[in-house]
């Protein structure tokens, strides 16, 4: 019953992944493995400054949007929490942009952003007489782009995730604390923080597994640029495969992605433990 | 302001804070809509209006020219190619997900731990590291620009996460219904087949859904397996579009809400079963 499942996961997951070990070792033409190289794959793409570049970007993205959508996401899901009316309408809406694909919403952000006929701009201009901005085309301003079109994705995600933690606190300890005299500052600080630890740490590492791995925000809001100032290790692994054909190389930097990743993924398993036992 | 609100408020202890929750509500709300909205009026447009600064609120007229060009351009072929992609995606999700999900969940085999870890060990695999394998291993099965090859990879990288909620699900179901039924002489199957499955409902569906939405959504993989016009997913086609016609916004708009009706729809009237499935989905990424 099993067979099914188990070989088919073998043969086009779990394979895949060694043969991508072995790729990043030869000199591909297109699709062939011609000759093995060892690790100079490895030793091009390290001295490749345009590969430093998008370790930087990398970085600067996953480090900046896990933050603020961890910030934001915990936002909505007090708000969500709250008994108040139309606290139904207000959890369907906030998570439309989470079943929306990537593609469509860097699209709308992309004509929304647009320099000449962009919402934004015209709100800016007309509405605060402010002059135009060159979203996407100012190296820092289009990585800040990226950053909150990714917040807007994502915060409700994080949302779902930190409701189901918030609703899992007792509502007793609440009443508790307030009948001992403490505010909702206090109440937050002293219960719901250490109380959510396991799901926010939790979180917090998926968050920076997806941002990590994004190539399509990259690929329709900027396409990596200006210049390559938006050129995450993803985006550049894409272009080297599929743009340039270069599978040796491209191979290598998805291994130094997987690598990042496992360690990534280790802290999580982790942390996932302690849950378990603490 | 506040405290006229309260008083007013028919609840025996209203909260002073509500006036402050109700602004953030409503700032939230519309920073989510508005997207959705300007896009929707744009794509209404006609091309003067589009490329208009600043730009009218309100189409005038409002027209369908846009998406009568999305549709010119192939939209609903690439629709097409999505709805069989996605939904044959789940089908196959689905039988070969509860028949492993129920071996793993009732019968304890030599190995069963090593399949488990074989089953599970791709959730760890981020599908980025596998995208040069893959293509590679496609070209060589002659599978490139093929439904079957699209769907044989959403089939396989979703596997992993519908067995481990559906193995959940099935370890909460009492296993006497299933003992009373072998003593009548029901086969494995036969008990998966009608009593499992039925007593699962909510999680094939919640699976279904999460299966759906991302086959639907999927880009990357779509965009390298895809070459040819007649084999593009939604998503290949709406990137497409943009790159290779030069940048038609009202057109662009049409298209990219055509192809996020179908999940906003599912959405819409199944919330529940998809926050079920994000919330068990949580595991994966």
């Amino acid at each position: 019953m099993v067979a099914p499942a188990v070989v088919v996961i073998t043969a086009f997951s779990l394979l895949p992944t060694l043969y991508g070990v072995l790729v990043s070792l030869y000199r591909v033409e297109f699709v062939e493995l011609l000759n093995f190289v060892g690790l100079r794959n490895y030793s091009e793409v390290l001295g490749d400054p345009r590969f430093w570049n998008s370790v930087r970007v990398s970085f600067t993205f996953t480090g900046c949007s896990v933050a603020l959508t961890f910030v934001g996401g915990f936002g909505l899901a007090l708000l969500g929490n709250q008994r108040v009316r139309f606290r139904g309408a207000f959890r369907t809406i906030a998570l439309l942009p989470w079943v929306t694909s990537y593609v469509v919403t860097y699209l709308i952000f992309r004509w929304i952003l647009n320099s000449d006929f962009g919402l934004l701009n015209a709100v800016l201009v007309e509405g605060a007489g402010l002059p135009r901005v060159s979203w996407l085309g100012d190296p820092g301003l289009a990585l800040g782009a990226l950053v909150g079109v990714d917040v807007w994705r994502a915060a409700p995600y994080a949302m779902v995730l930190l409701l189901a933690g918030l609703q899992g606190i007792p509502q007793e300890l609440y009443e508790a604390a307030s009948i001992d005299g403490a505010t909702r500052v206090r109440a937050f600080f002293a219960l719901t923080l250490p109380l959510m630890r396991p799901t926010i740490m939790v979180l917090l590492v998926l968050l920076t597994i997806v941002d990590f791995n994004v190539v399509v925000a990259m690929l329709v809001l900027t396409g990596g640029g200006p210049g390559a100032a938006t050129e995450a290790m993803s985006l550049r692994m894409y272009y080297e495969a599929f743009t340039y054909t270069r599978m040796g190389p491209a191979s290598a930097i998805a291994m130094i992605i997987f690598a990042a990743n496992l360690v990534l993924s280790g802290v999580y398993m982790r942390l996932l433990r302690t849950e378990r036992y603490s | 302001m506040a405290a006229l609100s309260v008083a007013r408020s028919t609840r025996p202890r209203a909260d002073p804070l509500q006036p402050v929750l109700y602004g953030a509500m409503l700032v939230v709300m519309t920073l989510a809509l508005v997207p959705f909205v300007w896009a929707f009026l744009t794509s209404l447009k006609p091309e003067k209006q589009v490329f208009a600064f600043p730009p009218q609120l309100l189409p005038n007229p409002a027209t369908l020219y846009n998406y009568g060009r999305a549709v010119d351009h192939g939209l609903l072929l690439a629709l097409f190619n999505s709805t069989v992609i996605a939904l044959t995606t789940v089908g196959l999700v689905l039988v070969a997900g509860s028949l492993a999900a129920y071996a793993l969940a009732r019968i304890t085999f030599r190995g069963s731990q090593l399949v488990l870890f074989l089953i599970i060990a791709p959730m760890m695999i981020p599908g980025l590291v596998n995208l040069v394998p893959t293509y590679i291993v496609m070209a060589k099965l002659g599978l490139l620009d093929s439904y079957q090859g699209l769907i044989l990879i959403y089939w396989v990288h979703s596997l992993p996460l519908a067995i481990w909620i559906l193995r959940a699900f099935f370890q909460t179901v009492p296993g006497e219904l299933e003992d009373a039924a072998a003593v009548d002489g029901a086969s494995r199957l036969q008990c998966l087949w009608s009593i499992i499955l039925p007593l699962s409902q909510p999680a094939l569906a919640a699976v279904a859904l999460l299966v759906f939405l991302n086959a639907w959504n999927e880009f990357v993989i779509a965009s390298i397996m895809t070459s040819s016009a007649l084999m593009r997913t939604a998503q290949v086609f709406l990137y497409l579009n943009m790159t290779d016609v030069g940048v038609n916004w009202g057109e662009m708009m049409a298209s990219a809400l055509a192809i996020n009706l179908p999940v906003l729809a599912l959405f819409l009237l199944l919330q529940r079963r998809f926050i079920a499935g994000l919330t068990a989905g949580a595991l994966r990424f």
